[in-house]
């Protein structure tokens, strides 16, 4: 139980006295002459077990003491003890400071998780330990500088509060990898390292705001091209540092998810439909920044999947949006077989694409020539039926408020219509990105990050890229 | 204050100088730990003699040649720098940085491991330069030496089947030599690959 004790409590004050070695003269003498200064206690079984010490003073507030028994830690004492500070300083100040050893790693943990953030050093402050000041902003909007380079967009975005977006500049190089049919790593890689100043000038120039009124940068480390992600994650690291600013690790995929936060608030329990070059998942968010994988591609992602449908019928790197287009003249009339058509929610697409390759060679070999609108049009008539029913599968099994679609490939139309449409007929409620943030882009990333922040996500300096990540 | 950065190998190389002396320095064989700690080694040597990234007035930068992701790391770090900072960049090649670092009568060969019996090299005489920096076969290389028939040594901390001397940067003599020649903006401060990417190099030949 949490109290707030003041002069009248003398035996919870000799109880504080007793178990954390405090001189009761002291405590009292405080009360007395410091109109600032608060005594929060937590008591279990009649004892006093943790106490915190903070200072209401005018618009400011400040953690000056805090503490928890050894043997009653790692219960969420602590936990509760800030949360009661934070709620009575809720809206009567502007930040709420600390400091604390730069050795005592539990405790910085549990203030980032309550989205404090290091702001400077004091060195030697502890007997020579140095000392971290801690601050937590209230109530301030939070502008979130995000990155992202992990495939062949040099992006930079900012986003207040992680809903909305006040500037964003994309340079794609797609022009340059057309010609070699696909994304050349070493090629992204070099156009990255040329951009990267660049993009973030006119970034900011179209945000009209300088960097030192940037509150955080959020990082997309990976997965994607590992030297591309390097770019990034160096301009990223070397920002962190010139600006003490904090450094916030964010997953790619979760960035194209939190695409949709900039349509609407997006409303948990949440399902993930994620179609990409590199990914095909159905993903379950039961709050923000909690991803859960349900499903995903066993081989090839939907994406490459279109790209490779289109080289056999000769469309141009990226084939989807032609693909697409050619798929609404058409009519489904060729046969192509149903892939994974099974119980999980995986997804397969590799027997697709191999089914295609087949007809249209079996075909030009007969001497026949193919209708590539039919053709686009029965291969997408069965990504949407696949996709359906793996859809329809999780949101019939689970109770979901908010259904969402990410990645590039969420900007193809027939996928849009036939998922809207099924939303619509259950009365789902439905999200669906921006066209333009549906391919890469920084400002998922910074809306991301937003949340990755209020999950009391961190980076230091040593982030490394990584072309393999994990969505957790 | 100068800051001096070098990144395109596996090893970290950063000085710090500031009238006439050296006042802090990194050399650490990172190799494929270069990305991860790069930064942190660097804000490091800065925290170390209290000096702020404010008060660095021009950054000088190796842009290769050497390992394509080595070479970027310093560069974007450089870059990222000098834009913020507003203050210029002078760069140059790691092949002059080895060079400076040894004191010889014979020709200097600093020379950098491209694989494939490939290499990156370049051939000194005292100050005079003999053969520019470029991307060449080792037997071509040998070539060139035996045509100059000149005794050399080569320069390099990359494994070869012949006999190379260590290279270890000679900081003071390598920013002094440099800090006065001619700046560049950080927005066009780019790698020299000196080698086009396997892609580029293949429609190349496709073109041909």
């Amino acid at each position: 139980m949490i109290k707030e004790i003041n002069i009248d409590d003398l035996d919870l004050i000799k109880e504080l006295e007793n178990n954390f070695s405090f001189v009761l003269k002291d405590i009292v003498l405080d009360m007395q002459n410091n109109p600032f200064s608060h005594y929060v206690i937590y008591r279990e079984k009649e004892k006093v077990v943790g106490y915190i010490n903070y200072y209401l003073m005018y618009e400011k507030g400040e953690i000056a003491n805090f503490n928890v028994l050894d043997d009653y830690q790692n219960k969420g004492i602590g936990n509760k003890l800030i949360d009661y500070v934070i709620n009575q300083l809720n809206g009567k100040v502007d930040n709420i400071t600390l400091e604390v050893r730069c050795d005592n790693d539990k405790a910085i943990k549990l203030y980032e998780k309550k989205n404090f953030i290091k702001v400077s050093k004091r060195v030697g402050y502890y007997e020579g330990v140095d000392g971290i000041l801690m601050e937590k902003k209230m109530n301030k909007d939070i502008y979130i500088l995000g990155i992202e380079s992990s495939c062949d967009e040099t992006s930079f975005s900012i986003v207040k509060n992680g809903c909305e977006e006040i500037a964003t500049v994309i340079s794609s190089q797609i022009d340059i990898h057309k010609d070699y049919g696909g994304v050349v790593p070493e090629i992204a890689s070099r156009n990255h390292v040329k951009n990267v100043t660049f993009v973030l000038d006119e970034c900011l120039k179209k945000a009209k705001m300088t960097m030192d009124e940037i509150d955080m940068i959020a990082i997309s480390y990976g997965p994607g091209l590992i030297g591309s992600l390097l770019v990034g994650l160096e301009t990223a690291k070397t920002l962190s540092w010139l600006y003490h600013k904090p450094l916030i690790p964010v997953h790619h995929i979760a960035g194209h998810i939190y695409a949709n936060n900039l349509v609407k608030k997006m409303e948990f329990p949440l399902l993930a439909l994620v179609i990409s070059g590199g990914h095909t998942e159905l993903v379950y968010m039961e709050k923000h920044y909690s991803f859960q994988k349900l499903g995903g591609t066993l081989d090839d992602a939907l994406g490459e999947c279109y790209d490779k449908v289109g080289k056999v019928i000769n469309v141009d790197y990226p084939a989807g949006p032609t693909v697409d287009r050619l798929a609404h003249i058409g009519n489904v009339s060729y046969q192509l077989p149903m892939p994974l058509n099974d119980n999980s929610y995986n997804f397969s697409f590799s027997g697709l694409k191999s089914a295609v390759i087949n007809l249209v060679h079996n075909e030009e070999q007969k001497g026949n020539s193919i209708n590539k609108e039919d053709l686009c049009a029965s291969f997408q008539n069965v990504v949407v039926e696949t996709l359906s029913k793996k859809t329809l599968k999780a949101l019939n099994e689970m109770d979901i408020k908010n259904f969402v679609i990410a990645g590039g490939v969420s900007a193809n139309k027939g996928i849009r219509e036939k998922l809207k449409y099924l939303c619509e007929a259950r009365g789902i409620n439905y999200t669906f990105p921006d066209i333009k943030y549906c391919t890469d882009n920084a400002a998922m990333i910074a809306t991301a990050g937003y949340f990755a922040y209020l999950d009391g996500r961190r980076a230091d300096f040593t982030l490394n890229a990584e072309s393999n990540l994990e969505l957790k | 204050m100068i800051f001096y950065i070098d990144t395109s190998t596996p090893y970290l190389y950063s000085a710090l100088y500031d009238n006439g002396k050296i006042i802090n320095k990194r050399t650490m064989y990172l190799a494929k730990d270069l990305s991860r700690f790069t930064i942190d080694e660097v804000s490091k040597m800065f925290d170390e003699v209290n000096v702020k990234p404010l008060d660095i007035k021009k950054i000088i930068v190796v842009n290769g040649p050497g390992s394509f992701t080595g070479i970027r790391i310093g560069i974007t770090l450089a870059k990222l720098m000098a834009f913020c900072l507003n203050i210029p960049i002078t760069t140059i090649s790691s092949l002059e940085a080895m060079k400076e670092s040894v004191n010889s009568d014979n020709l200097i060969v600093p020379i950098i491991n491209a694989r494939h019996n490939s290499c990156y090299a370049a051939i000194y005489d005292n100050e005079k330069i003999i053969q520019e920096g470029m991307y060449m076969s080792l037997d071509r290389l040998n070539l060139i030496l035996i045509g100059l028939n000149k005794e050399y040594t080569f320069i390099s901390n990359d494994e070869f089947d012949f006999k190379t001397v260590p290279y270890s940067p000679d900081y003071k003599k390598i920013i002094e030599k440099y800090k006065d020649k001619e700046e560049v903006s950080a927005h066009l401060v780019n790698p020299n690959y000196m080698k086009l990417t396997e892609a580029e190099e293949n429609k190349l030949k496709e073109e041909v």
